[in-house]
């Protein structure tokens, strides 16, 4: 019954009306974007393929959704729901009803969370039929360099925007603990999003294994093991956990809270700064302690893995041109040699070397069946902390951006430029 | 009124910091009786009812229910208690119906009234679907004892229930908790409004910096207080004053009055009209004569150190 009363409420509110409107004309309008505009998001993972594939526009905004979209929404609900009570002064009014604070906060937890999953799920499914509609349903390319069929992708699509779904429940966690901490609804809706982007910065440094696998936005990265080939069950495993994990200390600590509270009147404003001073020195804090930290421990980020990936991928993708070029697949599978080395290190022999995120690695690819004295081709990557790298690799030796095929239509290179993924265990 | 007494409170303690808002206070709440709670602003009054409510946990002492202990959050005890502390507040986004709808869905089986019959019975039932934004003071305040009346209580809690109203609206609420107590639900209202305590209250408790200063019945309300006083103005008051004190009329005739000033005396209603026909007697007129300050105030005043309720003193709400 609680939780009819605060869909209620929430329903009945404007700014949330306005939002889940906007979750639905957004993803909209980026995929007509995308099927007008002439350069594509290439930084963002599938973003180079957002105007070829339906599915790759859909996954394109799955990215922002999952970085930006959860925690605004997050914000906004869950931020907001209990702080909301205190800026209207209806704690004394509900808590004199037939109702436990337990059973209220209950109601409360899971309407926020029920939004939370609604305007994510709205944004994912006009964000695919758009992305359809617009572009198409081309098969996609995958992280691996592997060809996904329209009906796979449908389904890798589907499964990666649910298990981002399940990770927004860290966030949903967090705005409740915010909303009912600092009283503030202010705290409540921009704290998530702080939270977020502090995160991203730690993200992008943290290479060691430690620090990543405690961070709360690790989670929302876990999809990409869908698209790899095979795919990876140990990141999807580690994120549900972590998800989880997080969803239950953070909402353990907002029910802890809120069981103690003593509702004697109005706060004096003098209150709420002080607590909002102190949440933002405990994330101060933290932040400090996890970026110290972030470099310790091993890393997974290592030459051999990349090298590994960047073959197969290389390898992969190969096929794919030859297949759109000549209408037809390949008849063998070529060998290719990868030897990645980081940062200046001169290339001696067959050895790779070095570890760590960075935009300075350098590899060079190998077709071992070659018999006409072609040499390596040396490809730019750039490796991110997440296990995903993009690589640029030498017009002179793959071809342009754009190639055609025999009946003269023309297409993305898939060599030109690439993104792959090997994960983190 | 019958004996039974629902509503207990037992050197009932709480404090903020250093400060003790409410000090051992003990209270009878009896089934079918109006209990008044009188203090001046940052008595303790509030805080108070707050733990009666179950929205603060006492330092020491305790809540008695229906001769159970009950705790703060304390739900299964208090499903008969209804009520407000300070301003009621709803949703202002929403209109009183609504509101009414969805505390009524949270007190689920409990609720026993419906929000429009609620609505009626408290003159708003014109503007149930107005959003609650657009109330008044008074309105709200009627909607706050709608919301109250929601779960048919036996005990009914309120924070100064006409404060805002106009007087036509004050003495239909006054009416309305007087039926309520005629039908056994035992009320404790706070209340500044000594006329209004005069008027409804069976038993008074006044409260003073967290403490009972003093508790009774109307009838031990009437005896402890002093003699009432009048201001009269005359056409001679030094022949007024000489014919007080052949009289058991008390005068007070300060220094350095203004002549326009009026003279204050101390007489029950039989001595005063005994006065007033002396005086036409002698030849003096009476051209004005009013109560100064009632004698419930002046009892006020003496136990909590001078000032009436009514006067205005800001502080931190209690």
């Amino acid at each position: 019954m609680a939780v009819r009363v605060e869909l209620a409420k929430l329903t009945a509110q404007w700014p949330l009306r306005i939002t889940l409107g906007l979750c639905v004309i957004v993803p909209a309008v980026f995929a007509l974007v995308m099927r007008a505009a002439s350069s594509r998001p290439a930084d963002t993972l599938f973003g180079r393929w957002a105007g070829t594939s339906g599915f790759a526009t859909s996954l394109t905004v799955l990215n922002w959704a999952a970085a930006y979209g959860a925690p605004l929404l997050s914000g906004l609900v869950a931020g907001d729901i209990f702080a909301s009570e205190d800026r209207h002064g209806t704690w004394k009014t509900i808590l004199t009803r037939s109702t436990t604070r337990t059973r209220l906060f209950a109601g409360k937890a899971i309407a926020a969370t029920l939004c939370v999953w609604f305007g994510f799920a709205v944004i994912g499914v006009v964000s695919l039929l758009a992305g359809l509609a617009a572009i198409g349903s081309a098969p996609l390319v995958g992280l691996s360099g592997q060809l996904i069929g329209s009906g796979h992708a449908l389904a890798l699509v589907a499964a990666s925007w649910a298990l981002t779904l399940l990770a927004t429940t860290t966030f949903v966690a967090l705005g409740l603990l915010l909303s009912i901490a600092s009283r503030s609804g202010a705290i409540g809706v921009i704290g998530p999003l702080l939270v977020a982007i502090v995160l991203q910065l730690l993200e992008a440094i943290a290479s060691g294994q430690i620090v990543r696998s405690v961070l709360p936005s690790t989670p929302f990265d876990a999809w990409h093991a869908l698209f790899t080939s095979p795919v990876h069950a140990g990141p999807i495993g580690q994120g549900i956990a972590t998800s989880v994990g997080y969803t239950l200390v953070f909402g353990g600590a907002a029910w802890w809270l809120l069981s103690r509270r003593d509702f004697a009147g109005a706060d004096v404003p003098s209150v709420r700064r002080r607590t909002g001073v102190r949440i933002g020195a405990a994330v101060a804090a933290i932040s400090v302690v996890l970026l110290t930290l972030s470099g310790v421990g091993p890393t997974a980020l290592t030459h051999t893995r990349l090298e590994t990936s960047i073959a197969a991928t290389f390898g992969h993708l190969a096929e794919v041109r030859y297949q759109w070029q000549a209408g037809a697949g390949a008849d063998t599978t070529i060998p290719w040699h990868a030897v990645c080395n980081r940062g200046g290190t001169p290339l001696t022999g067959n050895a790779g070397s070095g570890k760590g995120a960075g935009d300075d690695w350098a590899c060079t690819i190998t077709d071992l069946r070659a018999s006409d004295g072609a040499g390596p081709t040396m490809l730019d990557v750039t490796l991110k902390a997440n296990g995903c790298y993009q690589v640029q690799s030498p017009p002179g030796a793959v071809g342009a951006l754009y190639v055609t095929d025999r009946h003269g239509k023309t297409f993305i290179n898939p060599l030109y430029a690439f993104d792959g993924c090997f994960g983190t265990p | 009124m019958s004996e039974d007494v629902v509503l207990e409170t037992r050197a009932l303690t709480k404090g903020f910091g250093d400060r003790r808002a409410v000090d051992r206070v003990n209270l009878r709440v009896q089934a079918g009786s109006v209990y008044g709670l009188l203090g001046r602003n940052g008595a303790g009054k509030t805080t108070l009812l707050r733990m009666i409510l179950g929205l603060l946990t006492p330092d020491s002492g305790n809540v008695r229910l229906f001769g159970r202990d009950a705790a703060a959050g304390d739900v299964a005890s208090r499903e008969a208690v209804a009520g407000f502390v300070e301003e009621p507040r709803f949703y202002p986004h929403l209109s009183a119906q609504r509101n009414l709808q969805l505390l009524a869905r949270l007190d689920g089986p409990q609720a026993t009234v419906a929000p429009r019959a609620a609505l009626q019975l408290v003159d708003l039932g014109e503007q149930a679907r107005d959003k609650v934004g657009t109330y008044s003071t008074g309105m709200r305040q009627r909607l706050g004892l709608a919301a109250a009346l929601l779960r048919s209580p036996r005990v009914l809690v309120l924070d100064e229930p006409t404060i805002g109203l106009d007087p036509a609206n004050a003495a239909a609420v006054r009416s309305q908790l007087r039926a309520l107590s005629d039908r056994g639900v035992a009320v404790l209202l706070s209340s500044h409004n000594m006329t209004e305590v005069a008027e409804l209250c069976d038993r008074v408790s006044i409260i003073h910096h967290g403490r009972t200063v003093w508790a009774g019945t109307q009838a031990d309300l009437h005896a402890a207080a002093p003699v009432p006083a009048w201001r009269v103005w005359t056409s001679d008051d030094a022949r007024t004053a000489t014919l007080a004190r052949q009289l058991p009329v008390r005068v007070q005739i300060g220094g350095g009055r203004p002549a326009d000033a009026p003279l204050i005396i101390h007489a029950d209603d039989e001595q005063r009209d005994a006065f007033v026909l002396e005086l036409a007697g002698a030849g003096v007129a009476v051209r004005q004569l009013e109560p100064d300050t009632p004698p419930l105030e002046a009892l006020f005043a003496n136990l909590t150190g001078g000032d009436t309720p009514d006067d205005a003193s800001t502080g931190v709400a209690a």
